[in-house]
């Protein structure tokens, strides 16, 4: 009896406790190499995919539900590291309506962001790459000739025929031919910002497919990202004018810096800063930090974007000013009407502001419904975890509940469910293969054993 | 040279030599700890002789009374002080003004060898655990550094009472020998609060400890917290901006604006029935976790004044919703308006007829 406890106790101290959560961290210098020689095939590979020259029909497709303004599905972004590929986001699937708030839950390191970035394609390569999945987006592109260029929308007589106008130059005098009689050319029309009109036409396209060159039709234009760091994210060294004027040369073909400046002011002005002309020349530097998340959200707004990703728009900002921002994204929200990708980790902003409620953890979505369904029955014991660890105003409890444990190790995920070693509610199943998503509702699902076919009748 | 700063300087300097009665009061003997009048300033601008020219002050006329055995929470948006006065108060910083007596003894004047004895006694938890571990040492030594230093055990016995420190709060007995990298936030900030207790202390000052940490592992923190001051009995002044771990945490809390306590008062109280507009507009501003409550949010106006050029008269005169002609001209005075419920505002004066 004594020798098998102790034999037991040596197993013990080679393979189990300590040793086995150290074994992840510690790799020899060969296996570095290894690694890195497999991953550098995979990431050379990618990234070949990504500087293709592809002909459009190779990335437009067709939306699944044609309310849905983004549609996400099985997305995996992996970051190819030497210690092994993390699989930041493993398979996430859901989808964005048309003018809804769609709020991203989570703690950090569960893949929030680099969902976001996936959708912007913004991930740092070669080392971060979309490995598989599909991003569909409904874009509002320009109608594009046969040489790729707009088809600008021109004024025309009451006949039908088009108006043409005396070509200017800069300073306002018309501009001669070789014959002496002024140039004329047909006149754009302008919308009521004075922003140049072109044909337009609705597109559906498949962000993870599209090569790397061809994504400036929808990131900026169309998709627009507000950043958690307003401190960080804006040049020091230009004025809030030139870099709010800059979005708007880039994505709109054709405008003047007249054009830019009145588009500029009225983006300031739409965002409740009082004195738009002066911040419109203010450096980064001279401007609090509320301030300055207003100008980063002006020129997310810019070209009009449908959609607009605001990755914790308020987590670097004071409590008062947070309750000024959030107003303003819910003001703006119906002003422009566009969608809101909402990522934080506060579950009292995501109640406040969001229609559909995405849990994530350890890059995957565990949960996901409308705001009371997650609120009033939340299902999974992560999300249950979540809430009542966050003490309210009104709570009066003596402690808190507390979730044991961390996020597991993001390289050498377990294949059972990531949760398992942290959950209290824990069933022989867990241990088999990860929960697939279970449907409780119509718009709520579930990925937990616990709320599988066979377990619902006990439930 | 006599600028306009340095004239508004000396008058300021005046109307506080004036006011000194308070230092010759009597110690509470209920209080751990009792802050006077506490001021602080860092100069911002100074002449060429070194005369300071400008100033900026952090922390402005703040008293209150620390009970041993309670936690009081500090509340305030950031740049209103509140780390600042944490720091004063351990004599981290040299206070400018005011008093500071801890356990019965005046530590203001104390210079760092005197202090030394008083280091025991208090101890501060910082906020970033990324940043207040020396990396090169292991677990084992930043834990019994304190101890050496101090002699708190005898030599042979140190290591004992490291781990069995390690094992209160949560540290398994094979972390001795790791570095701070291999830990992740929440373990981190156990080892930060094992540090700060490795010389029993009787004041802890907790400086933002779980803003840094994601929610989860707070509320293991928050416990940990709790259940180290059952059982050893400590005090703990709990810096924070998140008002939601303050109420569950504290038993009294003061509301820090721009430098100067504008409201202290018992967690019931300050709940319940908050006096001062930026208390209103602050718990107005949090968000509720619960998607039906629709909450009649009081929404400031601006942003927070540079506390470098702080306005006359009242400080939240800009961003007040109720602010009077008064308020821009006269400071209001931090009164005991209801028991144990301090306020600094003009409205509340004629609300309960005071003169």
């Amino acid at each position: 009896m004594k020798l098998k406890e102790k034999l037991n106790e040596l197993k013990n101290k080679v393979t189990g406790g300590e040793k086995d959560s150290a074994k992840g961290h510690y790799l020899s210098a060969k296996e570095i190499r290894d690694i890195s020689k497999a991953n550098a095939k995979v990431m050379m590979a990618l990234e070949k995919k990504k500087h293709r020259k592809a002909d459009e029909s190779e990335f437009v497709t067709e939306m699944k539900d044609n309310k849905n303004i983004l549609e996400i599905e099985n997305l995996h972004t992996y970051f190819f590291t030497d210690q092994g590929v993390v699989k930041a986001v493993n398979g996430v699937s859901f989808n964005i309506p048309k003018g809804s708030t769609v709020g991203i839950v989570g703690e950090s390191g569960c893949g929030k962001s680099v969902t976001s970035m996936s959708v912007m394609r913004l991930l740092q390569g070669p080392q971060g790459q979309i490995y598989s999945g599909s991003i569909r987006f409904k874009s509002y592109d320009f109608k594009r000739d046969g040489e790729g260029n707009p088809i600008p929308v021109f004024n025309r007589k009451p006949n039908g025929k088009v108006l043409f106008e005396a070509l200017k130059d800069k300073d306002g005098n018309a501009v001669l031919d070789k014959d002496g009689k002024p140039v004329r050319v047909p006149s754009q029309k302008t919308n009521e910002s004075g922003m140049l009109m072109y044909e337009m036409e609705e597109k559906v396209f498949d962000i993870a497919q599209m090569p790397i060159n061809e994504i400036h039709r929808i990131r900026g234009r169309q998709i627009s990202m507000i950043f958690q760091e307003p401190m960080t994210s804006l040049n020091p060294v230009f004025t809030i004018g030139n870099q709010l004027d800059e979005v708007v040369f880039i994505h709109n073909p054709g405008a003047t810096p007249e054009m830019a400046k009145r588009r500029s002011l009225e983006m300031l002005e739409l965002v409740g800063i009082a004195a738009p002309e002066r911040v419109y020349n203010a450096y980064p530097h001279e401007l609090s930090g509320g301030m300055r998340q207003r100008v980063m959200i002006s020129m997310a707004l810019a070209c009009d974007p449908r959609l607009i990703i605001a990755d914790e728009p308020t987590t670097a900002l004071d409590v008062t000013i947070q309750a000024q921002i959030l107003d303003l994204l819910r003001d703006l929200k119906d002003r422009i009407n566009g969608s809101i990708m909402l990522i934080t980790h506060d579950l009292g902003i995501i109640a406040e502001m969001a229609d559909y409620v995405v849990v994530m953890y350890a890059g995957r979505v565990i949960e996901q419904g409308t705001v009371s369904e997650i609120f009033h029955n939340p299902l999974h014991p992560y999300t249950i975890g979540l809430q009542k660890s966050k003490p309210t105003m009104d709570s009066n409890t003596d402690t808190l509940f507390n979730i044991p444990g961390n996020v597991p190790n993001p390289v050498n995920m377990p294949k059972h469910c990531f949760f398992k070693e942290r959950c209290s509610k824990c069933i022989g199943k867990c241990s088999g293969d990860y929960p697939g998503m279970v449907q409780v509702s119509p718009t709520h699902y579930v990925a937990c054993h616990l709320y599988g076919e066979e377990n619902n009748d006990e439930n | 040279m006599k600028t306009k700063e340095n004239l508004n300087l000396q008058s300021e300097d005046m109307e506080i030599k004036v006011d000194e009665s308070y230092k010759s009061e009597p110690f509470d003997p209920d209080a751990l700890l009792e802050v006077r009048h506490l001021r602080k300033c860092f100069p911002i601008k100074k002449s060429f002789t070194g005369k300071v020219l400008q100033e900026l002050v952090a922390v402005d006329d703040v008293s209150f009374k620390l009970k041993a055995g309670e936690t009081i929470g500090i509340v305030g948006e950031s740049g209103c002080g509140k780390t600042t006065l944490g720091r004063t108060i351990l004599k981290l910083h040299e206070p400018s003004g005011g008093q500071i007596i801890f356990d019965g003894e005046d530590v203001t004047n104390y210079n760092t060898k005197d202090m030394r004895h008083n280091r025991t006694k208090m101890q501060i938890i910082f906020q970033d655990p990324y940043s207040s571990l020396p990396p090169r040492s292991t677990v084992g030594d930043i834990l019994s550094e304190p101890v050496l230093v101090h002699n708190i055990v005898p030599k042979e016995q140190v290591k004992e009472y490291v781990l069995d420190l390690m094992e209160k709060c949560g540290l398994r007995d094979y972390y001795f020998e790791r570095y701070p990298h291999e830990f992740s936030g929440g373990q981190r900030q156990r080892i930060c609060i094992a540090r700060a207790l490795s010389v029993n202390p009787k004041l802890v000052i907790c400086d933002e400890p779980v803003s840094a940490l994601d929610v989860s592992i707070q509320a293991q923190i928050i416990n940990l917290l709790k259940d180290l001051q059952k059982k050893l009995n400590l005090t703990y002044l709990f810096i924070s901006h998140d008002l939601s771990v303050v109420k569950f945490i504290s038993d009294r809390i003061g509301v820090m604006y721009l430098g100067s306590m504008v409201e202290f008062g018992n967690k019931k109280d300050i709940f319940s029935n908050p006096l001062h507009p930026y208390t209103k507009a602050l718990f107005s501003a949090i968000p509720n976790p619960n998607p039906d409550v629709k909450m009649n949010r009081i929404v400031l106006n601006g942003d927070i004044p540079s506390p470098a050029n702080p306005p006359k008269g009242c400080r939240f005169h800009t961003r007040c919703p109720n602010a009077t002609e008064r308020c821009a001209k006269e400071a209001p005075c931090y009164r005991e308006y209801e028991p144990e419920h301090f306020a600094a505002c003009h409205l509340l004066e004629e609300k309960y007829g005071v003169k």
